[in-house]
């Protein structure tokens, strides 16, 4: 009986301990991937290489695709054996992405259940996402009467069209046989009929008709591309106000070294000729020296041509015919690397007159004790028939003498005719300074004489021509007020006072110290009247020679608790003198006072890189890293910024290499505060990239590490002479008495959400007496832009800059 | 401390009257105890200890997972016991027992439903369990006396009253997701464990059947086996947390000294 209850509690306790014969503490915990290939990729067109693991990675190289995307990969995958499942595929064992940054998790399951994450991604291997079209050749064109065509196709890389600049009478439809020449790798997709050499033939119905190219880099990147005939009718055939410096250059004729060929009977004489910039376009004139001149004439002509020039229409063997001086020849110049064309016309008039050369003085003497002139220069205006003679006192002095200036001037002098002919020994005097002599020119063979006018002007009595206001007193204030500093920036034309007190309204009898005897109108009494700290009083500055006036503002600002307006970054809009009419910071309260960006798109070239993102119920300034086309030398890293100054793209095509300097940091700011705060969010773009100039253009490369946003604070005293000019570079007589930094790491999330930042001043010791005039803030989304370095898309947002005293 | 000594005093007990009926039985024992028993009065009385081996356990049992290791808490249970004859070889039983059931486990699951919150999440891997019952016991029951007077069976029901009970898992390494086979939650090795505590909604009571085996060593001496079989979840009514119930399933060895 005993063995039998012993079994029974046997059998109890069996029920238990033998539920499982393997123990949890025996399961393996080891889940590892082996190894990973892909079976199949949809779209069939992707083209990926074998992925390859690294850690807990599976990165997957993708050749082709990087715009086919979503993408889907099957995926065969082998583990370890103790791994009992893997998981999160999207179906069986195929995971899609939806773009190049997408990163998908799988997970190996081992049998005690022990759970492994493994990233799977695309790794772009192939960076070439070029897919320009760089050259259109007009092989060949079908019909149209009279019709003068450009040689080669006007390609804007920007908006992605192709003109085909046509002159003269259309008739369509136009057949044009188009050779493309595109980007490295690139290929032409578009199902468009073309031969064994790669012509295209495109057929346009109408004027508006515009055929598609379909270019496709090597990476996969699809670019669409619109060809269309550009009628360059006789009121739009001048480009020249849109074109560039370089396509000027190339559009532009050596009239200068026109040759007459031999076979033409006419002499040319001189060769007069202009650009004519943004008006009907070049001319050339052309004087015969044969006075009796009868047309028609033919001339041939030789006009020489760059390399990069043709003329469209030139006639055949060069002979030009000339019906009357009134009837130009029209040429079109082509600029064979833009494709822009450019009207010429070439006019030949009959000799006239005659004209001075080789004005030469001889000798001047004065009988004024201690007035010993001496001829400096000369100026021959042959178009007013006005010669001027520059002369100056031996010691540089001006000859500013008695009032009226006698100064019994003798002027003996030569010269030569357009005929060859001598004129030696002339002689005139001149009592006074201003006194203009006459001599007769013989023209028309002699036949007749034109007077021409002869002047001196003192090299040295410099008469200004400057309005600015170089000092401002405004000590005179009413009771209450006290201005304790004054900020004038000549830029913008306006001079702060900093004013102690708020007792209004404020009276003030200014002091204005002038440049160059300019004068100051436009002052009631000479009493400014502030109703409000708002408000902004108003006065014309007239330079000393008349010929320029300036207004000036003068607007107060209560000392020490002053603001940066516009710091919650809600003003924006379009402003003329700032960015062309493209949306920007509005540069309140006035350019060079306020915000400003760099990121700018001007004539259809730039970016737009800083832009109003919407935030907490208003608006942020968002600063994003892009790639720029500059056009002219390729693509460069461009980081997108927000600071305190203003951007000056005159001559952006000069600084393309250079962008600092046209960035003007700082704005007037005379306070001492102990810190700033904002509201900031960073995100990296994921590939670090650096643009390199490789020759004339510049290429971008990947690079490692990861992108950082960058925020600094300078407080500046400017000692110099005018206006500051701070590109972030040492300047002589500019001192940093404080600053404070702030690097964001793109690898750090903490940046990824909005947070409240405060930045506290660091001021150096051995300034501390010195007042600050000028406040530099810049925000910049890539912290070595100016390096062209930074990530695609790294992007900084900010909002609610305060100034903490 | 003081179930401890009630238990061996009991014990003590059990053991001296073994001795005794060995010492005075010698050969004969079989006699000796049917002499002994025909002469048992029609109510009897007395206490009891003993253990139980077990806790609750899923039901259907195709959900206890394939890999499952019990470790049983053996905690002593006391209690008292009264029966009454009611016909020949019948008696009607009835007993109050004190006692902890617990149970410790670590098993591997696969696609083991729970609710966090409102959110339904499915969790794979390892986990560990623990669960203990302290309750008040009274087993109603018939036995079933075979003419040798020494065997017994019973066959019964048992209302449990619960004073204390806890009852939690702890997802030590695997995942866990909304769905089976998704994974939203990785619980690493030797990472941040998740922990299911149900304390607070297990039920306060239980009831189930009774099935026993009980043998007569001496006058006064009964040792016998029972397997308690619950008929009610232990969570309280509304609860989902699992696909299944979980019911209470033990053994129970109990020593009973008549005193009367």
């Amino acid at each position: 009986m005993k063995n039998r209850l012993l079994q029974i509690l046997c059998s109890l306790l069996g029920l238990y301990m033998a539920v499982s014969c393997t123990k949890v503490d025996q399961l393996n915990n080891e889940a590892t991937i082996l190894a990973v290939s892909v079976s199949s990729v949809i779209p069939g067109d992707v083209r990926v290489k074998d992925p390859i693991i690294v850690e807990n990675t599976i990165e997957i190289p993708l050749e082709y695709g990087k715009y086919l995307f979503p993408i889907t990969i099957d995926l065969n995958i082998k583990t370890s054996a103790s791994c009992v499942e893997v998981l999160n595929f999207d179906e069986g064992t195929s995971l899609t992405f939806n773009d190049l940054t997408h990163q998908r998790t799988i997970y190996t399951v081992a049998e005690s259940g022990a759970t492994y994450g493994w990233i799977v991604k695309f790794k772009n291997v192939s960076d070439n996402e070029n897919a320009e079209i760089l050259e259109v050749d007009i092989v060949d064109v079908v019909n149209g009467n009279n019709l003068i065509v450009g040689q080669m196709g006007m390609v804007d890389g920007l908006e992605s069209k192709i003109w085909l600049p046509v002159v003269g009478g259309i008739t369509y439809p136009l057949v044009f046989d188009l050779k493309f020449k595109i980007s490295d790798d690139a290929t032409i997709e578009s199902a468009l009929e073309h031969d064994q050499e790669g012509v295209y033939s495109l057929r346009f119905k109408s004027a508006t008709e515009k055929a598609t190219i379909l270019i496709e880099s090597e990476n996969g990147r699809q670019k669409e591309w619109t060809v269309q005939p550009r009628e360059i009718a006789v009121d739009e055939y001048d480009l020249s106000s849109s074109v560039t410096e370089d396509q000027a250059e190339r559009l532009t004729l050596d009239y200068e070294s026109i040759t007459v060929t031999p076979s033409s009977p006419v002499t040319i004489s001189n060769i007069v000729g202009d650009y004519c910039r943004g008006e009907k376009g070049g001319f050339i004139d052309m004087y015969a020296r044969e006075m009796n001149l009868v047309y028609p004439v033919s001339v041939g002509l030789n006009i020489p041509l760059t390399k990069d020039q043709v003329i469209l229409n030139a006639p055949a063997d060069n002979i030009y015919n000339f019906e009357s001086f009134t009837s130009p020849n029209v040429l079109y110049v082509q600029d064979l690397l833009s494709g822009v064309i450019k009207r010429w016309s070439i006019s030949l008039y009959p000799f006239v007159g005659n004209t001075v050369n080789n004005f030469s003085v001889e000798q001047v003497s004065c009988d004024i004790a201690n007035i010993n002139p001496k001829a400096a220069a000369v100026l021959v205006d042959n178009q007013n028939q006005s010669i001027i003679v520059a002369v100056e006192k031996n010691d540089g002095t001006p000859i500013d003498g008695m009032t009226p200036s006698v100064v019994n001037l003798s002027l003996k002098f030569s010269y030569l005719l357009f005929d060859g002919t001598l004129v030696p020994d002339v002689e005139v005097k001149m009592v006074y300074l201003d006194d203009v002599a006459t001599i007769l020119v013989p023209i028309l063979g002699g036949a007749a004489e034109q007077y021409w006018t002869i002047s001196v002007e003192d090299k040295n009595d410099v008469v200004g021509t400057t309005a600015d206001i170089i000092a401002a007193d405004f000590s005179s204030i009413s009771a209450g007020a006290e201005g304790v500093d004054t900020i004038i920036d000549p830029i913008s034309g306006t001079i702060i006072l900093m004013v102690k007190g708020n007792v209004l309204p404020i009276y003030i009898n200014p002091v204005f110290t002038t440049s160059n005897k300019a004068t100051v109108s436009g002052i009631v009494n000479n009493t400014l009247v502030f109703d409000s700290f708002n408000d902004v009083n108003t006065f014309m500055v007239t330079s000393e020679d008349q010929r320029t006036t300036k207004e000036w503002s003068v607007i107060l600002k209560q000392s020490g608790k002053v603001q940066i307006p516009n710091s919650d970054f809600e003003l924006w809009g379009t402003f003329n003198d700032v960015n062309n009419g493209t949306v920007t910071l509005d540069p309140t309260p006035g350019v060079g006072l306020g915000w400003a960006t760099a990121n700018l798109k001007m004539v259809g070239i730039g970016v737009i890189g800083t832009t109003a993102v919407e935030y907490n119920g208003g608006f942020a300034s968002q600063m994003k890293t892009v790639e720029q086309n500059t056009v002219l030398k390729g693509y460069v890293v461009a980081a997108g910024t927000t600071y305190t100054g203003r951007f000056d793209p005159t001559d952006a095509m000069g600084h393309i290499d250079t962008p600092w300097e046209m960035t003007y940091f700082g704005i007037p700011f005379t306070s001492r505060p102990v810190s700033f705060s904002l509201d900031l969010r960073y995100k990296a773009g994921q590939q670090l990239k650096q643009a390199r100039k490789e020759g004339r253009k510049y290429v971008i490369y990947n690079i490692d590490g990861v992108d950082k946003g960058h925020i600094w604070v300078k407080l500046l005293h400017w000692g110099g002479t005018g206006p500051l000019k701070y590109h972030s570079k040492p300047v002589d007589g500019l001192t940093v008495i404080g600053e404070t930094s702030l690097i964001m790491d793109g690898g750090d999330a903490k940046y990824n959400n909005w947070s409240n930042i405060t930045l506290d001043m660091d001021y150096h010791s051995e300034h501390y007496g010195l007042i600050p005039t000028h406040i530099a803030v810049v925000m910049s989304s890539s912290s070595r832009g100016d390096e062209f370095i930074g990530a695609t898309g790294s992007e900084l947002r900010v909002d609610n800059f305060v100034i903490n005293y | 401390m003081k179930n401890i000594k009630i238990l061996i005093t009991l014990l003590a007990i059990v053991v001296s009257a073994s001795v005794s009926a060995q010492q005075t039985t010698d050969g004969h024992k079989q006699g000796v105890i049917h002499n002994l028993f025909s002469k048992m009065p029609a109510v009897t009385g007395g206490v009891l200890v003993g253990t139980d081996i077990g806790g609750a356990i899923p039901m259907p049992m195709k959900y206890i997972p394939k890999t499952f290791n019990p470790y049983p808490q053996l905690n002593i249970a006391i209690g008292l016991f009264g029966e009454v004859v009611v016909a020949p070889q019948w008696h009607i039983g009835v007993n109050l027992i004190y006692k902890t059931v617990g149970m410790k486990a670590d098993a591997r699951v696969d696609a083991q439903k729970y609710k966090d919150g409102e959110l339904l999440q499915y969790y794979t891997g390892t986990a560990d369990m623990d669960m203990s019952f302290t309750m008040l016991e009274v087993p109603l029951y018939a036995k079933y006396t075979f003419n040798s007077q020494t065997s017994s069976i019973i066959l019964g029901a048992y209302y449990a009253y619960n004073l204390k009970s806890s009852f939690s898992t702890t997802a030590t390494k695997g995942y866990s997701g909304g769905k089976p086979g998704e994974v939203d939650v990785v619980i690493k090795d030797n990472g941040e464990p998740i922990i299911m505590d149900f304390s607070s909604s297990l039920r306060s009571w239980d009831t189930g059947i009774i099935v026993g085996y009980e043998h007569n060593f001496f006058k006064r001496l009964n040792a016998g086996v029972r397997l308690n079989i619950g008929l009610v979840d232990i969570f309280n009514p509304g609860t989902d947390y699992f696909d299944y119930k979980m019911l209470h399933m033990r053994g129970t060895i109990i020593v009973k000294y008549r005193l009367f």
